[in-house]
């Protein structure tokens, strides 16, 4: 026997021995069948939770002794990620315990701040409030849970008759709701991750899931492993670790990803390949108003055909520098039938100057093509935050929206959502509030300027770090004495370091929670560990500033029987004071706001799951139903008969919220339109911002954790080779990169992680330190208002003088 | 007594072993100076030996490349945490057969250090390792070259990937020490302080009576290879003693309550020998034509 193989035969034996184990335990039914939690001898009490990150929404076991969590691991009976996670999760037990934790509230006297108690701090707040009820803001984000985010909703709605309430989730994905709005009449997507068990061709529009969604990038790759064949197809800016691992790489200009969908759409029409079946059936066609609105008017067949026409290969080979072949190549893809492909965007497609536009397009070829509602058929939108779905979407923590796919401006949505209230007739504002942009805008400008926010309260988010174009938007609140800033945290941060009063929160399984993720999934867990010193749930900060408006007199804090908004009782029908923090836990406070929630959750037919038939599952994706058997049935497809109980019988695909009330969705013509800032001759080069893999958004809780800080110590600059040698940087030099609005020096890296063509370059923007939203452009979808993070106009130099970089965060003050 | 059979190198084996060294020096040395590359300057910044001292210069390349410098004219500081490489590039061996594997004679305070060192490397007793040395960020393939077979490069003992089947490591495996070399020398201490303490590993196995073989400490979720940790190149402390022996649950059990997550309705692992060629009929029918 040669030793190769012996080796080899040695290797296989113990790979079998291992699998034996697998197969042997699997006889048996164990207690970690079920999800509850479990004891194993080690004295470690196991529970389950998704993971605190991105929106992909994996599960974890959280591993507790002596009320600190001492372990994590990928929880194999999740669907989500089948016992795998990326190295954020593995780690994410250590964002709890970084030695700065926030434990007390502060109150900032004389430029410091200094503690006061919970009592002060919330009277603050409720006073702030009666003094300027309407210029009062909330602002979440997809980090909120689902009952919290509610709380905020209904607290500011339902309450104060006020709608200044937005997510950082308008910064994220607000361009994918206006997408799947105008395309289907409902938000949020009709497939889900099992597509990406099923697709022969997966096409990733501007995404990156190596880095920022690595758990469902490996569910993809991994099927090679098993030996079967799935293409991928990168569409980027940049290459980076996704490229690697793709069959074909194309590399468009910025914001030219318009022209490439508008040409698949012209080869589907000039070859005839074209689903007209499908299209018949299912379809009608939108073009534009001006000025851009959600719906924009009908078109007939010969507009649209017409529209596109002009997008020849040729022509958007011109475009986006993508070889004319290659466009051949997608339309050849689309044009068969016996494939599946399914799509995949987040942040390239969303923050972009057209994100409505764009997101409409690329469901609109696979709609023209017939690529729908078949396992491995469908165009989905992924999210970068863990309830980006479930809390900003579904409960529509945004200022012109409602729980349950509802909106303000209209009348019965109002009338539905007071009822559920049980609030008086009226009682919610019929015009939206401002969108985040404006929201800090007024923000930042003088009440006297017309600068109508006078306070803003901060529940967990960052935007101090992650709004665009910082210097105007954030900055220029400093020396605003009128302007009050609350900043509910567990770190101090860029959004601390000028917030007026501080409130420590409680953070992940500190507290109970429901996540909804990326794929309609409803995830809760439970409190695991007692959070530091003072730090409270945030829902609990909502709750104790409504009670406290409520003895103030607030009449909004009143439903219409005279009672206080949020009256929680316990299961023999007695009231808790959960707004006293002695009597937070005497109940469970978020089942009592999550059921009530979900009788918002029926009327777009995205149907939630009973909070103990949750409390029991991996989480369930809407629409949820009971089944005759009395068991709860969760939806694959949406649409698709057989997988969504709302489908009639024998429709086969049926889009039930239709905006042209056929059941049929909209597939729109959007011309390519050149981005709103181009590089030209002061800014000559295209800057691109995201994240990395290591670091989970603006950085607060993973630069906490020592083994992902170390990995990604800092934020860099990406360079092509040669633009770095033609400015005369090398690796580690640092760069200036200065755009009209501000300028940033970063350590340049080259030939690194990804590859930027040249005129790009690439900053992440995690690090606090290194803020590149001084840089950004910002400039909003006119449809989403979501602002543009993808592209700007800068100008890349060598800093003069040795390199320095800061060693240690900021001191905060 | 019947001594158990020695496998020794035959004739093609050593021919193996001599073509398999010279492609790893070969990969190796590419690998190593294309890094040197894209780290030219840094190494420049921290070098205390200037190449130009040792070039002669008749020798002088062309001005469109730059000059490569000599092995051993490269100073080892500069390459701290791989510096092993530069030292002993020229005995890089992979070991593959058990006659050159000799069990480590360790003290109890070496089995401490060797543990003590484990442990630093993981934020709780089975959280995915950290690289203790820069990552090359572009491809996977890299890690590979070494962690894909078992590798001992000088004394420092590779350990072999023991989940060939997911082959995105940098999903789960990232450097202590920055994201390239350049970055480092100028981060010493990169993390500000966080006082997560986690699980450690639970020891040895329980033996049901003296001189039975102990019971698996530890899950086995995810990990195909049992020799990944407890071969010849695994942690000195956790090597087995007997690596002739080749079925590892033919005596030692796993603990089905610590191993709480096999759950009824999964799919075992994939039997997968090789992250290269993994076809699992291929690698079942060995498993069954094993003698």
């Amino acid at each position: 026997m040669n030793m190769e193989r012996r080796e080899f035969l040695r290797t296989t034996a113990m790979a079998a021995a291992t699998a034996v184990i697998a197969q042997r335990l699997g006889a048996a039914e164990l207690s970690s069948t079920n999800p509850a939690a479990t004891t194993t001898p080690d004295g470690i009490t196991w529970d389950k939770a998704p993971c605190r990150f991105c929106g992909t929404g994996c599960h974890v076991r959280v591993g507790v002794r002596d009320g600190r969590v001492v372990a994590i691991q990928g929880d194999q009976l999740a669907e989500v990620n089948k016992g795998l996670l990326c190295v954020k999760g593995y780690h994410v037990g250590g964002i709890l315990y970084g030695k700065d934790r926030l434990t007390t509230p502060m109150l900032r006297r004389n430029g410091q701040l200094e503690p006061i108690t919970w009592d002060n701090a919330i009277d603050i707040i409720a006073q702030r409030v009666m003094k300027d009820p309407s210029g009062f803001a909330f602002y979440g984000s997809g980090q909120w849970t689902i009952p919290e985010g509610y709380a905020a909703q209904k607290f500011m709605k339902g309450g104060l008759s006020n709608n200044q309430i937005e997510p950082n989730a308008r910064l994220c994905m607000a361009s994918a709701v206006t997408g799947y709005l105008s395309v289907y009449g409902v938000d949020e997507p009709a497939g889900c991750y099992d597509d990406l068990d099923a697709a022969d061709v997966i096409l990733l529009w501007g995404n990156n899931p190596a880095e920022m969604h690595p758990v469902l990038f490996s569910r993809i790759i991994d099927r090679r492993t098993k030996g079967q064949k799935v293409t991928l197809i990168d569409m980027g800016t940049r290459r980076t670790r996704t490229t690697e691992h793709a069959d074909e790489y194309l590399e468009f200009r910025p914001q030219s990803d318009m022209a490439i969908a508008n040409g698949i759409a012209h080869l589907l029409l000039k070859n005839d390949t074209w689903d007209k079946a499908f299209v018949d059936q299912h379809c009608n066609f939108r073009g534009d108003n001006q000025p851009l609105d959600l719906l924009g008017k009908p078109i007939s067949f010969d507009e649209y055909r017409k529209a596109v026409e002009l997008y020849t290969p040729e022509y958007v080979e011109k475009i986006s520098g993508v070889p004319a072949a290659k466009i051949r190549m997608l339309g050849d893809l689309f044009a068969r039938r016996d494939i599946r492909i399914t799509s995949l965007w987040c942040m390239g497609m969303n923050q972009h100057t057209r994100g409505t536009a764009i997101n409409r397009l690329v469901h609109s070829i696979h709609l023209l093509s017939g690529h729908f509602g078949r396992p491995g058929d469908a165009p989905t939108s992924l999210t970068g935050q863990p309830s980006a779905c479930g809390t900003a979407r579904e409960v529509g923590t945004m200022c012109n929206f409602l729980p349950g796919g509802r909106v303000v401006v209209n009348a019965e949505h109002r009338k539905e959502s007071e009822e559920i209230w049980k609030v008086p007739a009226g009682r919610i504002n019929p015009k939206p509030g401002y969108h985040t942009v404006q929201l800090f805008e007024k923000f930042c400008t003088p009440s006297d300027k017309g600068g109508d926010i006078s306070t803003v309260i901060v529940q967990v988010t960052n935007p101090g770090q992650s709004l665009p174009n910082l210097h105007k938007l954030f900055k220029a609140k400093q020396g605003l004495t009128d302007k009050f800033l609350i900043v509910s945290e567990v770190y101090p941060t860029a959004t601390t370091e000028i917030a007026d009063l501080v409130l420590p929160a409680a953070l992940w399984v500190e507290k109970n929670g429901i996540y909804g993720n990326s794929e309609r999934r409803t995830q809760q867990w439970f409190k695991q560990v007692e959070p530091p010193g003072q730090a409270r749930p945030d829902a609990w900060m909502t709750l104790a500033l409504a009670h406290r408006l409520f003895e103030l007199g607030h009449p909004g804090m009143k439903d219409r029987d005279g009672n206080f908004i949020f009256t929680i009782k316990d299961d023999t029908g007695k009231e808790v004071p959960a707004w006293d923090f002695a009597h937070y836990y005497d109940v469970n406070v978020d089942k009592a706001l999550y059921d009530e929630y979900r009788l918002f959750s029926f009327y777009k037919h995205k149907n939630l799951a009973p909070y103990d038939v949750l409390a029991k599952a991996h989480g369930l994706r809407w629409p949820v139903v009971q089944v005759a058997d009395g068991s709860w049935q969760e939806t694959k497809f949406r649409f698709t008969e057989g997988a969504d109980p709302f489908v009639a019988k024998g429709k086969g695909i049926q889009f039930y919220h239709s905006v042209t009330k056929d059941d049929k969705a909209l597939i729109w013509f959007c011309p390519y339109e050149p981005a709103t800032e181009s590089p030209d001759g002061d800014f000559p080069t295209w800057l691109c911002t995201g994240r990395v893999l290591e670091h989970w958004h603006t950085g607060t809780l993973t630069m906490r954790v020592p083994q992902l800080r170390n990995a990604m110590p800092n934020a860099y600059v990406e360079m092509n080779p040669e633009d770095a040698a033609a400015a005369g940087l090398g690796n580690g030099d640092m760069a200036v990169i200065e755009s009209r609005r501000g300028k940033v020096e970063l350590p340049v890296w080259i030939n690194g992680r990804a590859r930027p063509p040249r005129g790009t370059v690439f900053v992440p923007f995690f690090d606090e330190r290194l803020p590149i939203n001084e840089v950004t452009l910002g400039e909003p979808c006119p449809i989403s208002k979501e602002p543009d993070y993808k592209k700007c106009a800068v100008k890349v130099y060598r800093k003069g003088g040795a390199p320095i970089l800061p060693s240690t965060p900021q001191p905060h003050s | 007594m019947i001594s158990e059979p020695q496998p020794s190198l035959t004739g093609s084996g050593r021919k193996l072993a001599v073509v398999a060294g010279l492609v790893a020096l070969t990969l190796g040395l590419s690998g190593f100076f294309m890094g040197l590359r894209q780290t030219h300057r840094a190494a420049i910044d921290s070098r205390e030996t200037p190449v130009s001292a040792h070039a002669a210069p008749a020798e002088k390349p062309s001005e469109l490349y730059p000059e490569a410098p000599r092995y051993a004219d490269i100073h080892p500081g500069i390459l701290h945490p791989n510096r092993d490489w530069a030292v002993h590039l020229s005995t890089l061996t992979r070991p593959v057969a058990d006659a050159q594997f000799t069990p480590a004679v360790l003290t109890s305070a070496d089995t401490l250090q060797l543990r003590a060192t484990r442990n630093a490397r993981r934020q709780y007793d089975g959280a995915p390792p950290v690289a203790p040395h820069p990552v090359d960020q572009r491809s996977s393939a890299t890690c590979l070259e070494c962690h894909g077979k078992p590798t001992l490069i000088g004394k420092i003992a590779v350990p072999q990937i023991s989940h060939p089947r997911y082959t995105h490591c940098i999903q789960c495996h990232v450097s202590s020490t920055g994201p390239a070399s350049w970055w480092q020398n100028r981060n010493a201490a990169l993390s500000d302080g966080n006082s997560f303490s986690g699980k450690l590993p639970s020891g040895q196995g329980t033996r049901a009576y003296t001189g039975a073989p102990p019971t698996i400490p530890h899950t086995t979720w995810m990990r195909d290879n049992c020799t990944s940790c407890h071969g010849p190149t695994g942690t000195a402390a956790l090597r087995s003693s007997h690596p002739n022996r080749q079925s590892c649950t033919q005596c030692h059990a796993p603990n089905a309550t610590l191993d709480s997550h096999f759950a009824s309705g999964l799919p075992p692992p994939l039997p997968v020998a090789d992250w290269k060629t993994a076809p699992a009929e291929t690698v079942a029918k060995s498993i069954c034509e094993h003698p």
